[in-house]
């Protein structure tokens, strides 16, 4: 049985409607792995959209964050809750996730570069290594 | 190979123009160094 109090003028029943929904998961080894997928997916979608937006002109060049601001958020994470470490992983993984794209990208330098390079090569351009 | 080299230099320069654009942009979010920046 509930018991509505007034408190400064409103009455309250002391519950509220929470704007996110908050589930704790247990999952097994298969699952966790099918989570981490779907997570990467998510997450390398967001980093495209990202980078597009880039050529594009809707996301502002002032988003990007380099060292400094990934060290302060470091510690932010690594202090945030009870379950820092949650939050420390969850960012070393989307840094690492980042830096493995950005590296795929088609600049001359970067990994993706040489295998665009080498692509080029292979379709039957002109021989550009030497 | 001249092409292959240009091409190298072309996407380091432009590697060093965006680790520059995320280095000033981190700068820019610690307050007591925007203070030294007059067009801020």
């Amino acid at each position: 049985m509930v018991t509505p109090k007034s408190i400064n003028g409103q009455v309250m029943i002391g519950a509220q409607i929470n704007p996110w929904e908050v589930r704790t998961v247990d999952p097994g080894p298969l699952e966790a792995v099918k989570l981490s997928v779907q997570k990467n997916w998510e997450w390398t979608r967001q980093i495209v959209e990202t980078l597009v937006g880039l050529f594009t002109r809707q996301t502002s060049v002032k988003q990007l964050m380099g060292p400094v601001a990934i060290a302060d958020l470091s510690g932010t994470a690594a202090q945030g809750g009870p379950p820092g470490w949650i939050s420390l992983f969850t960012l070393m993984a989307m840094i690492s996730l980042n830096l493995g794209l950005l590296n795929l990208m088609p600049i001359p330098v970067l990994d993706g570069g040489h295998i665009f390079i080498l692509a080029l090569e292979g379709a039957g351009a002109p021989r550009l290594s030497a | 190979m001249r092409v292959k080299e240009k091409m190298l230099l072309a996407g380091f320069v432009l590697l060093l123009m965006l680790m520059v654009t995320v280095i000033y942009n981190d700068l820019m979010r610690i307050q007591w160094i925007e203070k030294f920046v007059p067009w801020r």
